[in-house]
């Protein structure tokens, strides 16, 4: 009994022990082992490219929400060159320590996966996260830019450069030169994206461009290499006369219409043509000046003159000659015409000279040697309207002269003509047909007079003092009159010379006809012809203007004279005004017979 | 401790190896039982810990019921009273478990008692039958053990603990059963409601390290009340 109590006791004890509650259960969550991360690494300055020059503070901040940053690194090129713990912060960065050029800066960081699994939530899940940016380093010196072009635009000049891609740009300054060395400045830009500019004052003509940049890290400007452009100014392509004599001028147009105000063409002193249009290149000037050679200048001229004072105008010249037959030239000081013989005379320091007034040739010529006198107002040779007497003064000598030899058929010394002997400053004035010479001298006490000298008698006629300057005496062609300065005196019957009652501002224009035996009187705008024998007016001319300086040719019968810089032609029959030119100087020209005859040496028919 | 068991183990062979005076008669009672464990402390422990982890971790045993496996050595008291000592013991245990792609966590606490006490009971019978009505009482000491295992995987990484903690109790146990008697043994099957109370799970040998079961720090200790199904055999013996 004891025993199988003691085997139940020993078998109940071991069951006890056997049967101990064992936990059962398993639990699987489903876990996405790809999370999406959300991060975001931000640097300062925000760029994807950052150019640095110099030193940088880059600063840096890491955001991961719902995420921890167990560190981060900052690589230049895959170096280290800072690490930490914090989500933000900055590095100093010496971009002198690296060489020119792109490197790459890594911004990385290490933080859990974030996938919620157990393995994450035990930091047995790390991701790195990171963001690359590029890094320009440019610590070279700065370098100038180049100007790319210069082309017509639209009517303008355009003028283009590089874009200036270093740092520190400030502004870009335009200098325009016109080949003269001397540059200023047009300019000035400070958007370092504009590399264009327009040139409003670009008509033509050379030039050259300058581009300067200013940086910050140059003390200087960087001056870009000249760069120059020249289309041709416009220029006097043609010059014609048509058949009336008119001038025309053809030039050729500037293509900047834009930039274009106005052309100028001119010749100097009388010639002017100034338009607004840019097509207006044909130019005629009706009456252009007989007897010179044109200077034309044409310029075009911009509307934009704030360039000053670079603004600059382009001339082009070009050298028409005058209309005309050429003829001489003569170098002459003075010229007489006497149609008697049909010779002219011409007189100069060192010849006397005839000239057959058909054929224009030179017939006679006489070396005088400069025995003139050095007062050019008294070298005044005379010859009779009739050609037969010729007077000149050489070497203080009264010389009488063959009108066609030009040879000394006799000498005179003015001390036996004249009363005294102290006379000076003697210059002939005229010799009438009838071989009285009109003479001026000025005797003591500097009283001028006027002598009238019979040269067959060698006995002065009479003599009239006068006070005014400059001293005129001028002789009638039959010798019974003679003026002196605004004195008119005519011989009477018993020898005595009488004065003439005229009025002032007759005598002051008082001409004697060559070939008539009249007296000519200019009033205002009215030719009066007076009889010398009775003084009664025989013809009244009126014209157009009060002419200034005239004369009466021997040859045709004309009158011409000047006046409002034109010269008048004036048939005395017909009273009719027989041709007009305008543009003339006074005494620029002379009638003979069937030409006008300019002093320069050209002559066209009348 | 360990002393006062053995102790009370040994109790019953002094009982036998005595040669007690009289015709005595004791009863020996194997006894197997079934009931739920209230464990409401070890259950809060187990969400502290689940919130601990902080994955989705979910506990997958939560002190369930178990059977509890114990003798009874009785000596009458009375006609119809007896008196006696009684040993039980049971287990039972909880998990909190997690597993994903990356590795698991398991963190087992298996609780044990081993409970020593006293026993009162007292039977009537049911008319002229076999059967009998039997009351009872029991009071009892409880040696709580605690083992606490751990085991976690991360990837290939892999890390287990064990620890081990005690904590002391008492109970007190009121039945009702029927009871089916014969010559040479009885079975009964009785019910009742067990309420305990018990210390805080501490390490072995010190008191004052003890386990707690939430932020407050509150103590973690095991409830081992709730109602219980006994099915006891009697073996009565003789001297």
């Amino acid at each position: 009994m004891k025993k199988l109590l003691l085997l139940l006791y020993a078998a109940f004890l071991g069951l006890c022990f056997a049967c101990e509650y064992r936990p059962s259960g398993e639990h699987f969550e489903e876990i996405n082992p790809n999370p999406e991360i959300f991060a975001e690494m931000k640097l300062d300055p925000e760029k994807d490219t950052i150019t640095v020059q110099g030193n940088l503070k880059v600063g840096f901040s890491i955001s991961l929400p719902a995420r921890e940053l167990f560190g981060y690194q900052l690589l230049l090129d895959g170096h280290v060159i800072s690490e930490g713990n914090s989500q933000s912060g900055s590095y100093y960065l010496q971009s002198a320590q690296y060489t020119d050029g792109y490197h790459t800066l890594r911004l990385s960081a290490i933080t859990n996966l974030g996938s919620g699994s157990l393995g994450d939530k035990s930091g047995a899940e790390l991701i790195e996260i990171y963001r690359t940016w590029v890094i320009y380093i440019d610590n070279a010196p700065p370098s100038a830019v180049a100007i790319t072009s210069i082309a017509p635009a639209d009517g303008q000049l355009k003028v283009e450069w590089q874009r200036y891609t270093r740092m520190g740009f400030r502004q870009y300054q335009v200098l325009k030169s016109y080949g003269n060395n001397y540059s200023v400045p047009v300019t000035t830009i400070e958007d370092n994206a504009t590399t264009s500019w327009i040139d409003d004052a670009y008509v033509g003509g050379p030039v050259t461009y300058h581009i300067v940049t200013y940086a910050t890290n140059s003390f200087n400007g960087l001056y870009s290499q000249p760069a120059s452009y020249h289309y041709p100014s416009p220029s006097i392509l043609e010059a014609t006369y048509t058949s009336t004599n008119a001038l025309t001028i053809k030039f050729s147009a500037t293509p900047f219409y834009k930039n274009f105000r106005e052309y100028g063409l001119t010749s100097e002193p009388d010639l002017y043509h100034y338009t607004f249009g840019i097509s207006d290149t044909v130019v005629t000037f009706p009456d252009p000046g007989f007897g010179k050679n044109f200077t034309f200048k044409l310029a075009a001229y911009p509307r934009n003159t704030n360039q000053l004072p670079n603004w600059h105008v382009s001339f082009t010249e070009k050298q028409v000659a005058g209309y005309g037959t050429a003829w001489g030239p003569f170098g002459s000081q003075q010229m007489l015409q006497r149609p008697a013989i049909n010779q002219f005379f011409t007189f100069s320091n060192d010849y006397f000279k005839t000239i057959d007034a058909t054929t224009l040739q030179v017939k006679q010529s006489r070396f005088i040697n400069f025995e003139q006198s050095y007062l050019q107002e008294l070298n005044k040779n005379v010859v009779s309207e009739d050609a037969q007497y010729m007077y000149a003064i050489l070497k203080d000598v009264l010389h009488q002269l063959n009108p066609v030899s030009l040879q000394t058929v006799a000498t005179y010394q003015f001390k036996d003509l004249l009363p005294h002997t102290n006379y000076s400053n003697i210059s002939i004035e005229s010799v009438s047909n009838t071989n009285r010479l009109a003479l001026v001298a000025r005797g003591l006490f500097y009283r001028d007079s006027a002598f009238v000298v019979d040269m067959g008698q060698q006995k002065v006629l009479t003599k009239h003092r006068s006070n005014q300057f400059p001293k005129v005496a001028s002789i009638s062609p039959d010798g019974g009159m003679v003026r002196v300065n605004n004195e008119l005196y005519k011989e009477q019957s018993n020898g005595s010379w009488q004065q003439q009652a005229l009025p002032a501002h007759d005598l002051a224009s008082l001409k004697f006809h060559p070939t008539k035996p009249w007296y000519v009187v200019v009033t205002g705008n009215t030719v009066r012809f007076y009889a010398t024998a009775t003084g009664a007016l025989v013809k009244t001319l009126a014209t157009e203007a009060i002419l200034d300086t005239y004369d009466i040719d021997g040859a045709s019968g004309y009158l011409y004279g000047f006046a409002n810089n034109a010269l008048y032609i004036y048939n005395t029959e017909t009273g009719a005004l027989k041709r007009k030119l305008g543009n003339m100087a006074p005494g620029s020209a002379f009638v003979y017979n069937d030409k006008i005859f300019a002093i320069n040496n050209r002559y066209i028919p009348l | 401790m360990q002393k006062l068991k053995t102790g009370l183990f040994l109790l019953p062979l002094l009982l036998f190896a005595g040669s007690v005076a009289a015709q005595t008669r004791i009863y020996i009672e194997p006894r197997i039982g079934y009931g739920t464990f209230r464990m409401a402390s070890m259950k809060e422990m187990q969400q502290t810990l689940i919130k601990a982890v902080e994955v989705k971790a979910k506990a997958t045993d939560t002190f369930g019921p178990h059977l509890q496996l114990g003798f009874n050595l009785l000596t009458n008291l009375g006609e119809n009273s007896r008196l006696g000592f009684f040993y039980e013991q049971s287990s039972t245990g909880g998990r909190i478990a997690y597993e994903d792609y990356s590795g698991e966590i398991k963190v087992d606490n298996i609780v044990t008692y081993k409970a020593l006490g006293l026993k009162l009971d007292r039977s009537e019978p049911i008319g002229e039958s076999r059967l009998g009505f039997v009351t009872g009482i029991e009071a009892n000491v409880f040696f709580s053990e605690l083992r606490y295992e751990i085991y976690s995987r991360v990837y290939d990484y892999q890390e287990s603990s064990e620890e081990q903690y005690a904590a002391l109790g008492i109970g007190v146990k009121p039945y009702a059963g029927i009871q089916y008697q014969t010559e040479r043994f009885h079975t009964l099957l009785s019910v009742g409601y067990l309420a305990s109370g018990n210390r805080a799970f501490h390490v072995p040998g010190e008191k004052d390290q003890y386990l707690v079961r939430n932020r407050n720090n509150d103590k973690l200790e095991p409830g081992w009340g709730g109602l219980r199904f006994n099915l006891t055999f009697t073996f009565p013996i003789s001297f």
